[in-house]
């Protein structure tokens, strides 16, 4: 093939030419070609075979509207299913292949199901595949899905480059055929700010296609000149291989762009739109008669494009068949390009004249197609009753033109039926403010109609936004015809006629599913499949809700459409996914210390978004068990740290900051002095506990509030809400300073040695002058600002010392080199996590938004002095039973028996059933403390059982453990150590 | 962050990114450093007046408006929220504190952000693939907290389509330098 089998009114560029392959074999084509187009012109018309019967199926179209060239695309690294031939842009190297056929689309195996069509048409699968029952899951569930489905998932990671993205605009236009460009001349040119987006690779529209001229220019002329304009406009934006695929609330579009000669493949727009105005043309309709799904059958629209934009020149003995004047346009390009057109069979009495060099057959129709895997010829019949065989290679029909209206009816608005052109339109009566439709796609089918309605819609869209136009010359042309006479389909014959091709539903379907009472548009639609596919029913759905309403014997209107939705076209869902996968899925925190912890041999859990280190092994031990058991004991005769940083810290200041404090928490706050912390319990509105922590009072009016790493977010909203909205008048600063500390606990026996070599020499940290619960402001290792505070989550004697974040790694390391004496060593939140069991601290498994203070045995710290959040709906009776769960300590009686958080418990003698549930296990480890397994759990009535042996049962390991309730507070229950 | 040395020898060390480059190409650089101070200044109710002046009089600046920023060579004070700035600058902490007394509340957030600096050519097509601010209406001057990637961070305008910062989280820092890094190497 080279340039010469091209015209030369193509819009290719012959000079660059095109290595692909399809099927295996290669092919050239040229820079410009889609693959449908440079197939076609190395006569390859059979691309692939039908979805249930697979028959033999050729090119329809010329665009994304595309029912049946359905390929497989081979990327390098994965294949991608169900992509139109007519929307891809060939390159070289491009390697495509003909799907749902076996072993080849000229001879497939699977086209048996053809033979067997009368059992398995439309909802076959409601009466069939009964009997026996047992059956389903084992043979036909299995052999179904097997033989079903359009296209196969390559399996393989794609290493395709998508990434997502955000524009703005004022004005939106959707389409650069005549009606977009003009619009975004026009309001650029008035200095809106303007956004083009077309679908195809090269802008024009259906101007591409046609052959008429334009102020004495070609339309692909008048194209360029107009771009030249619009490009000089820096206020308009235009972009190519761009769908709207979806329009949403608020002026919100969504559009997919495909990038050529960039790292990036892919982009998922989110368009912001003042105003838009949808100029996305028409979409011509197909005739169902017999057999009309052979290759070699396309829109004859399509054929015009393939003549004039792709310059096709070995499509041959091309017959039309129509019932409008359209396709008389596509006779004389093909006669003007020295194609033979065999004539027009036109549906209307008495069709004009438009050329008489075109043969007409006025008053008939096709009836028949006849060939195997492509046309051969077709029977016509007069209105006499009169058949002739009229061989041909291509049919080209046109049964009218639909308005490609989808967007417009993304937010829910039904279109309105249009007799004059038989096709729906926008319902414009409900439209968004925001989407206004210009051109064909609001039902106008002539070019300067479509020009005058764009410049209507324009205008008043500059009104809105109150600017003046400036002026500006409209391109107009002589008087253009077009007629229509309704035909939905061709009413003769036994034989199969298609409606839709895409998913096999065929005119007997429909009336066999108006039979069986599926007769509203939604229930055909589903017990049919038809407008299901990948195209969405864009060439069929009209026609056979033509067909349902001449059933039902209703108008067209009553009839109604099922509902457009998003997407326009199909989107790979890597696309909206865009770099959001793997480890890119969501961020990570690190904490300050992070760097260091890898380099010493953490191994990290996920907290939320925070990496914290779990534990940190050594190389002698075999598992984290060991490790874990280490740290603990380790902690528990000498000292350890632990990076706390995660914990949320907010800066209360201002008068009022005590009084929203104490309103804050359920315990009484109003009398902390300067210089102590406090555990401090926070209610939600409905009595059970949100969140706990401990609230530093570090100078009259300067409070530090410390939350749990899961609850930081929010509870600082709640106290956002709690001052914004309901104590608006308190002086209250509140920032989240989470960040901008560090946070490390050290604890244990030898804690205080370790932070006396720490702190600057002026400050006394003696259990007299420093005692359980103190905190002050400090100053560390020669004058690095600080915070100290006495409080133990471990148990043990205990601070957390809280510094500037950029000092973390330079302390850590301090501290290991300055702590060697007393052998500190770093613990992770598995040994913290131990020690706080061992010690009865409730934590997030016990906090789990169920329980209440009463629960966790903290009944009596809900003040009954002040309001509080939470407060009185904590004293409803339903919250205050007295054989309420209660926070008690279970261990095993075999101590070496394991038990495991989420079992439920049980009496001896009871038997195991939900009505015998007395609580369950929230947190349980070994305790190498104890040297045992021990718990923490509810127990109904629970403080009045220690002692009592129990059963624990877990129901999903089918393990059961007797165990004894005891206090939850297994290490130093008087809390000696805390206070030493 | 303020240290108290005099006759101490310096313990530990404040890990500083400073001006440290992420990338470098024709048409777009990438930096980003931690090395200022920063405070939060919240207005005391009923104080406005002398909070101005002594705004004027610590920084050289005017207030921010809502959602704008002001900068000199060597402060930048941004709006955050009614009545509270955030102030960058390279200025001892307890002197501003000092100079306040009970006009305001000062926390000090030094260690908590780091700044990173886009500019050049291509940082329009850059931040439009991060940002979901209108980038035409975002003036020089302008400030806005926004996310990127789901990290919370404040974004300001220096200069129209050629420079910007964004202040981020130090905690979140890495994900956000991976994000921009590998979107910079994209797109320049």
């Amino acid at each position: 093939m080279n340039k010469f089998s091209r015209t030369n009114s193509s819009l290719l560029e012959t000079n660059k030419e095109i290595n692909f392959e399809f099927n295996g074999k290669k092919y050239k084509g040229f820079y410009g070609d889609t693959l449908a187009s440079a197939l076609l012109a190395n006569n390859i018309i059979l691309i692939g075979r039908s979805f249930k019967y697979h028959r033999p199926r050729g090119i329809v179209s010329s665009g994304s509207h595309e029912p049946n060239a359905l390929v497989e695309i081979l990327h390098k690294d994965f294949a991608e299913p169900n992509i139109k031939a007519t929307t891809v842009e060939i390159y070289d190297g491009l390697k495509a292949k003909s799907q749902n056929c076996w072993p080849s689309v000229k001879f497939d195996l699977m086209s048996i199901n053809d033979k067997f069509s009368n059992f398995i048409g439309a909802g076959f699968y409601y009466k069939t595949f009964m009997w026996p029952s047992s059956f389903w899951e084992k043979l036909y569930e299995p052999l179904i899905r097997k033989a079903a489905g359009l296209g196969k998932l390559s399996q393989s990671k794609t290493n395709r480059i998508s990434e997502k993205g955000f524009l703005h605009t004022d004005l939106l236009i959707i389409g650069s055929g005549p009606a977009g460009l003009i619009s975004a001349y026009i309001a650029g040119l008035s200095g809106v700010r303007v956004l083009l987006v077309e679908e195809d690779f090269i802008y024009g529209g259906s101007l591409n296609n046609e052959s008429f001229y334009i102020s004495d220019m070609h339309p692909q002329a008048w194209v360029k000149f107009i771009l030249k304009s619009i490009k000089k406009l820096s206020n308009v934006r235009i972009m190519k291989r761009t769908c709207v695929f979806g329009m949403f609330d608020h002026g919100t579009f969504g559009a997919l762009e495909k990038l050529k000669d960039s790292k990036i493949e892919q982009m998922f727009w989110k368009i912001i739109s003042k105003k838009a105005l949808l100029c996305s043309g028409s979409l011509e309709r197909l005739i169902p008669f017999q057999n009309n799904d052979l290759p070699g059958i396309m829109l004859s629209g399509s054929i015009r494009s393939y003549i004039n934009r792709w310059g096709i020149k070995n499509l041959s003995d091309v017959l039309l068949f129509t019932n409008n004047d359209d396709a008389y346009s596509t006779a004389i390009d093909l006669i003007e390009n020295g194609i033979n057109c065999i004539g027009v069979v036109d549906t209307r009495e008495n069709p004009r004249i438009f050329d008489s060099r075109i043969k007409v057959y006025k008053n008939s129709q096709v009836i028949n197609a006849r060939g195997k895997l492509y046309l051969q010829g077709v029977d016509i019949i007069n209105k006499d009753g009169d058949t002739k065989h009229i061989k041909c290679r291509y049919l080209g029909v046109s049964g009218g033109w639909n308005p490609n209206i989808q967007i417009s009816s993304h937010t829910g608005v039904k279109p309105n039926w249009n007799e004059k052109i038989h096709a729906f339109v926008p319902g414009k009566n409900n439209i968004s403010t925001h989407l206004k439709v210009s051109g064909s796609a609001n039902g106008i089918f002539t070019f300067n109609e479509c020009i005058l309605d764009a410049e209507k819609n324009v205008k008043a869209i500059l009104r809105d936004f109150k600017i003046k136009p400036k002026k500006y010359q409209l391109p107009l042309i002589g008087k253009q015809a077009s007629d229509i006479s309704p035909f939905w389909y061709v009413n003769y014959g036994s034989k199969r006629k298609w409606v839709d091709l895409q998913n096999d539903v065929t005119v007997k379907d429909i009336e066999m599913a108006y039979l069986e009472n599926f007769r509203a548009v939604e229930h055909l639609k589903r017990y049919t499949t038809l407008g299901m596919g990948t195209d969405q029913g864009k060439t069929s759905n009209v026609t056979g809700l033509a067909i349902l309403a001449s059933l039902s014997k209703k108008p067209i209107p009553e009839v109604g459409t099922t509902v457009f939705r998003p997407p326009y076209v199909p989107i790979p869902i890597d696309s909206l996914v865009g770099s959001t996968i793997g480890k890119n899925f969501k961020p990570i925190r690190l904490t300050p210390t992070h760097s260091w912890a890898e380099e010493n041999g953490a191994s990290f859990t996920e907290s939320g978004l925070w990496l914290r280190a779990e534990w940190y092994s050594k190389k002698n031990e075999l598992n984290w068990r060991e490790t874990v058991d280490r740290e603990v004991i380790s902690v528990r005769n000498s000292v350890g740290f632990c990076d706390v940083s995660t914990l949320g810290k907010i800066d209360i200041q201002g008068k009022d900051a005590q009084e929203f404090i104490n309103k804050i928490y359920c315990n009484a706050f109003a009398k902390l002095s300067v210089g102590k912390v406090r555990y401090g319990l926070m209610l939600r509105e409905d009595g059970l506990v949100m969140d706990d922590g401990t609230t530093a009072r570090m100078s009259e009016n300067h409070f530090i509030m410390t939350t749990t790493t899961a609850n930081a977010d929010s509870v600082y909203r709640h106290l956002e809400f709690c001052h914004q909205c309901l104590w608006p008048d308190m002086e209250v600063h509140l920032i989240s300073t989470t960040d901008a500390w560090a946070q490390i606990a050290i604890a244990g026996p030898n804690s205080r040695k370790v932070i006396s070599k720490i702190i600057d020499p002026e400050f006394d940290i003696s259990n007299e002058n420093f005692p359980f619960m103190a905190c002050k402001e400090i100053s560390i290792c020669g004058g690095v600002v600080a915070r100290l505070f006495r409080i133990s989550f471990s148990g043990e004697l205990a601070y957390e010392l809280s510094f500037p974040t950029q000092y973390a790694l330079s302390f850590v390391n301090y501290l290991m080199e300055i702590g060697k004496e007393e052998n500190i060593i770093p613990y992770g939140t598995e040994a913290l996590g131990v020690m706080r069991i061992e010690k009865g601290h409730a934590a997030g498994a016990e906090l789990n938004g169920t329980t209440t203070a009463l629960n966790l045995n903290m009944g009596k710290m809900v003040s009954d002095n002040k309001d509080s959040i939470g407060s009185v709906l904590s004293k409803r009776e339903g919250l205050n039973q007295s054989d309420d769960l209660k926070l008690v300590g279970i261990k095993p009686i075999n101590s070496s028996d394991q038990l495991i958080s989420g079992s439920h418990l049980f009496d001896l003698s009871s038997k195991v059933n939900p009505q015998n549930d007395l609580g369950y296990i929230t947190s349980s480890c070994f305790s190498p403390t104890l040297g045992s397994y021990i718990a923490l759990g509810f127990l109904r009535n629970g403080s009045n059982r220690y002692g009592e042996k129990i059963r624990v049962n877990n129901f999903l390991l089918k393990k059961e453990v007797l165990a004894e309730v005891c206090n939850p507070i297994f290490v130093d229950p008087n809390g000696d150590k805390l206070r030493e | 962050m303020e240290t108290n040395y005099v006759s101490k020898k310096q313990i530990l060390f404040p890990t500083i990114f400073s001006s440290e480059n992420l990338i470098v190409k024709n048409d777009l650089k990438l930096n980003f450093n931690n090395n200022n101070n920063i405070f939060s200044i919240t207005e005391t109710v009923n104080q406005r007046k002398n909070f101005n002046q002594n705004f004027k009089n610590c920084f050289s600046l005017e207030l921010p408006p809502i959602a704008k920023f002001k900068v000199n060579n060597d402060f930048l004070a941004i709006w955050v929220r009614a009545n509270s700035y955030l102030v960058l600058g390279n200025n001892k902490f307890k002197s501003i504190l000092s100079k306040f007394e009970n006009l305001a509340s000062i926390t000090d957030q030094s260690g908590g952000w780091v700044s990173l600096n886009i500019e050049g050519k291509s940082t329009k097509s850059l931040l439009e693939k991060l940002l979901s601010l209108d980038l035409d209406s975002f003036e020089k001057g302008s400030v806005s907290r926004t996310a990127i990637n789901k990290i919370n961070c404040f974004v300001l305008c220096n200069e129209k389509f050629q420079k910007y910062t964004i202040l981020c989280p130090i905690s979140f820092i890495n994900s956000m330098k991976v994000r921009l890094v590998n979107l910079a190497n994209l797109i320049a």
